[in-house]
């Protein structure tokens, strides 16, 4: 393994547009004790770019986002900022060098100063008529500008949320980091902070690596989304790509709900057979071995005359019918296993009833069967 | 007080959530995981080895020495481990140590568990009050309280004697009260025990889940039924923790049973240590083996204590905040509880001092109170003695420098302990909750042996040094009980902040720990002023503090001396608790002790 890794030439280049730094993570681990909580991941982010690290809890995520920080260290592989190694395994910039920011979970107000003190904390150094402004500035941009003399104690969860916010943009970092920001707000206002959050990432235009657990955070805010599971990322790329083309059966679970068949892929590997029914896709299967599952998502599933127009057409018995409001969710049965249908909520289907089911073949796309 | 790893409840920061949790013993919580040494932990490691491991040491090394530290003809010998542990000398002396120690323990449970339980449990008149006398023992001085019962209850001029005989009529013989025998020595420690097992049975009481116990009342369980069925057995951990934890206090506290066993044939091994270290001819290696024996004790005894602690935090279930248990209502038990208290309160803390400015007051220590005059003189006449004045201003220097040293040291400690962990960690925690389990009377002839040719011997630095070491482990629990409240990430943030190491811990860590920083200085300045145990053996003219002052006057026999001076020593301590309480506005009621 390399110790220096140069950010790669193009993503330099566009360097200049935002105030953000490239960051390049190549073969990170890191180890706690005899357990290797990361086992060697690598990306890169643009700069500018809004990063996520989503996956269940204990994928090593919130780990890999500390050691970035520096508030772990790494037992092998680099991290590079703006082309500069800020750790590796014999070595470690201090976090307050880095030029890094962040967002923590339990956003981390210092209780004990007013939100004018918490925010021009990181100004230290600058003249103090520079800092107030700078804080002005920012609180103006949170919305907190009414609260600049409060103590943190004395501010909502979704103040307290603006207010580490604005601590972390006011040192302009390099990178800012964001720690399941949202994960302590109420639903209504997380959605609302979303928002914000992703509004002011993009006025600042900072480089921006975000972790959660939550998949409508991360298909809603991220450029790229890094899927993580068991220390290592299953698959790296836009929200859409990931959704429409998931690589791993973990990814096609995870984000979003899907309907996977697993068989045997054919010779000419378009077509999963498995007990009875098959099922047909426009792009042929790339991967390797036949053991293959093909995945669908349920809103492509449609039922009734339709689906005879469909190249996927199965007959099945109704299980389980499910009013949601705006759609109804189906559970069908086919010889192969039980699959879902969201349908239209004025559809006509009862329990037991013969239906036809039907999928497009461009809906369908072909993943490795895991094993067992 | 001097009780490590307590349970505490941690709540989640910011205030927001209501998330409870219970703090995990240190050991169990520790991963596995090496990080190298910080420069803070390297630098707290070797000023622990200058301030605990040095002295410990040097008492075995002293112990194996043939004559006093110092001199040129010192050289290896195995004469005073001989005379310790084999001769039989002192077997008496162990044994009768041992059931001292073990009676204390036991009443002090007995007592701080039933008191705990009606403060907690029993709609008590006047609970508040009693909560607050219970742990006024704790800032006053154990050995003011034995001079003080000395002169109430000795058996010939003790005020309670003396008295009685010409009320009732009675003969010079009669002897109503003696205080100056082996159950008396036990009762005075009571008064100034049972306020630590109160202490630490209360916060498992209070700790505990109320619907445990509503669960046994509507499994139809009574009062007494739940208390003895479902509470005591929750106790049990707390229970055996504090008699281990007074158990160890007893054994190697010296001045109460110096002060009350002076004229009984009964000496325990601590006042040995100081006879062997004082009084012609003096022979420093047995006290220092001397020390090992009773350190022996003393480190079993904390072995105990940790692992029944490790077992409570086991034990202890915190519910959501806001359920406090239900009171029962006890229609006569209640008043005879708050008599017993008030009674308390009257032997600790009240009569103790009434007596003590009586006895300042009066010229000629005369405890008849037909005979009794009183004037100013004799505290005037001891105000103005040199050596008074140069122990007023040793004892505010101990209790100035004392406190704020430590609690630094004790700060330290916490964080690269509950912070840095890793090997490190373990090792300075180990270090740093050590010297509980060294009598401070031993840990002095340690410092003794091991600064007995430097300069500061025998100045007033070498008791700043040996008290910091002593006193290491209260301000580190202090500390890093207030530390694992304190949610890292705010630590966390000021680094991303660009802040480093230290300006994080000055502008964050520090003003977060400021509650708890000044409960801990307020008591080690209690400890700080009223230290005997080894201020006696590290102190020489110039450098005697009040406290050993006033035991200087009671081994010359002079009684009203030293009743003038304790209550000097009484004043100062009072001065000091105030400042603290209400210009530092330290917290000093029992949850933050």
């Amino acid at each position: 393994m390399s110790n220096t890794i140069e950010a790669p030439a193009g993503v330099a280049a566009s360097a200049a547009t935002g105030q953000g730094a490239a960051l390049v993570v190549s073969g990170l681990r890191i180890k706690y004790g005899e357990v290797e909580a990361v086992k060697g991941i690598d990306f890169t982010i643009a700069p500018g770019e809004f990063l996520t690290l989503l996956g269940p809890s204990g994928c090593g995520k919130t780990t890999t986002l500390r050691c970035i920080a520096g508030l772990e260290a790494p037992s092998g592989g680099t991290i590079t900022l703006d082309g500069e190694v800020i750790a590796s395994a014999d070595r470690q910039t201090p976090p307050e060098k880095r030029g890094i920011n962040m967002v923590f979970q339990s956003y981390a107000v210092w209780p004990h100063m007013t939100v004018e003190k918490n925010v021009g904390y990181g100004l230290k150094g600058m003249s103090k008529k520079d800092a107030a402004s700078r804080v002005a500035e920012v609180l103006e941009l949170v919305g907190l500008a009414p609260y600049a003399k409060r103590y943190g104690t004395e501010l909502s969860g979704g103040q307290q949320q603006r207010v580490a916010l604005a601590r972390a943009i006011v040192t302009r970092p390099k990178l800012l980091l964001f720690d399941e920001p949202l994960s302590n707000l109420d639903a209504g206002l997380r959605e609302q902070m979303r928002f914000e959050l992703l509004e002011l990432q993009r006025t600042v235009g900072v480089t921006s690596v975000y972790v959660t657990h939550d998949q409508t955070e991360a298909m809603s805010m991220s450029d790229r989304v890094a899927l993580m599971r068991d220390g290592v990322i299953e698959q790296l790329d836009a929200p859409r790509e990931i959704y429409r083309r998931p690589a791993t059966e973990f990814a096609a679970n995870f984000i979003g709900r899907a309907n996977l068949v697993r068989g045997t892929v054919d010779a000419a590997r378009t077509s999963v057979r498995a007990d009875g029914v098959a099922v047909v896709a426009d792009e042929p299967y790339d991967g390797e071995g036949t053991h293959v599952t093909a995945v669908f998502r349920s809103e492509n599933v449609v039922i009734g005359a339709d689906a005879h127009a469909y190249e996927n057409t199965w007959t099945a018995r109704v299980e389980r019918v499910a009013f949601l409001g705006r759609h109804i969710d189906v559970a069908l049965r086919l010889p192969s296993g039980v699959i879902r249908a969201e349908v239209p909520a004025d559809t006509d289907v009862h329990v037991g009833d013969e239906v036809t089911a039907g999928v497009r073949a461009r809906d369908v796309h072909f993943v490795p069967a895991q094993e067992g | 007080m001097t009780i490590l790893d307590r349970a505490e409840p941690v709540v989640d920061q910011p205030d927001g959530t209501a998330t409870t949790s219970v703090a995990v013993p240190p050991a169990g919580r520790r991963r596995a995981l090496w990080r190298r040494p910080s420069a803070l932990g390297v630098v707290v490691f070797i000023v622990l080895l200058g301030l605990v491991a040095g002295p410990v040491a040097m008492v075995f090394v002293g112990a194996l020495q043939s004559s006093a530290p110092g001199l040129p003809d010192n050289s290896f010998s195995l004469d005073a481990i001989y005379r310790v542990y084999f001769s039989g000398e002192y077997y008496a002396s162990l044994f009768g140590t041992l059931v001292m120690a073990v009676s204390v323990a036991a009443l002090a449970v007995v007592f701080g568990g039933l008191a705990a339980w009606f403060l907690t449990r029993v709609n008590v008149p006047g609970r508040k009050i009693w909560e607050f006398g219970l742990i006024v023992p704790l800032f006053l001085s154990p050995f003011v309280g034995a001079l003080a019962w000395m002169m109430l209850a000795a058996p010939n001029s003790g005020m309670i004697n003396v008295n009685l005989r010409w009320m009732l009529g009675l003969g010079q013989d009669a002897v109503f009260v003696n205080i100056m025998t082996l159950p008396g020595v036990v009762f005075v420690m009571l008064l100034f025990y049972i306020p630590y097992a109160y202490l630490f049975i209360s916060s498992a009481l209070k700790n505990m889940d109320p619907s445990l116990e509503e669960a046994s009342y509507m499994n139809g369980r009574g009062t007494f039924a739940t208390a003895l069925k479902v509470t005591l057995p929750m106790m049990r951990p707390a229970l055996v923790a504090s008699f281990f934890f007074v158990a160890v206090l007893a054994t190697g506290v010296f001045v109460i049973p110096a002060v009350l066993g002076l004229n009984t044939s009964f000496s325990p091994l601590a006042v040995e240590v100081y006879r062997a270290m004082t009084v012609f001819p003096a022979r420093p290696p047995v006290a220092a083996a001397l020390g090992t024996l009773l350190f022996w004790f003393t480190l079993g005894g904390v072995y105990l204590y940790r692992r029944s602690v490790r077992n409570a935090n086991r034990f202890v279930t915190v519910s959501a905040r806001g359920t406090r248990p239900r009171l029962v209502k006890l229609r006569i038990g209640r008043h005879v509880a708050a008599v017993v208290f008030a009674i308390y309160v009257l032997l600790a803390a009240v009569l103790p001092y009434l007596v003590l400015i009586v006895m300042s007051l009066s010229p000629f220590s005369i405890t008849d109170f037909r005979r009794m005059t009183f004037s100013f003189d004799g505290i005037i006449e001891v105000w103005s003695r040199p050596d008074v004045s140069t122990a007023f201003v040793n004892t505010i220097w101990l209790g100035i420098l004392v406190p704020t040293l430590t609690v630094l040291v004790g700060l330290a400690v916490a964080y690269v302990v509950v912070r840095e962990r890793g090997r490190l960690g373990a090792i300075v925690d180990y270090l740093g909750t050590f010297p509980i389990a060294v009598p401070g009377i031993v840990f002095a002839t340690g410092i003794v042996w091991m600064y007995v040719r430097s300069p500061i011997y025998a100045t007033i630095v070498i008791i700043t040094v040996a008290l910091i070491g002593a006193y290491i482990p209260q301000a580190a629990r202090f500390a890093s009980a207030g530390l694992i409240q304190v949610d890292k990430s705010l630590e966390e943030a000021a680094r991303m902040n660009g802040a480093g190491k230290l300006r994080t811990i000055t502008t964050v860590t520090f003003p977060l720990l400021r509650p708890a920083l000044l409960s801990a200085w307020t008591l080690l300045f209690v400890f700080a002023t009223r230290e005997v145990n080894e201020a006696v053996i590290l102190s020489g003219p110039k450098s005697r503090p009040l406290a050993v002052l006033a035991w200087n006057y009671v081994e010359q026999g002079s009684i009203r001396n030293a009743a003038v001076v304790g209550l000097f020593l009484t004043v100062v301590m009072v001065v000091g608790i105030l400042f603290a309480r209400f210009v530092l506005r330290a917290k000093l009621d029992s949850s933050n002790l």
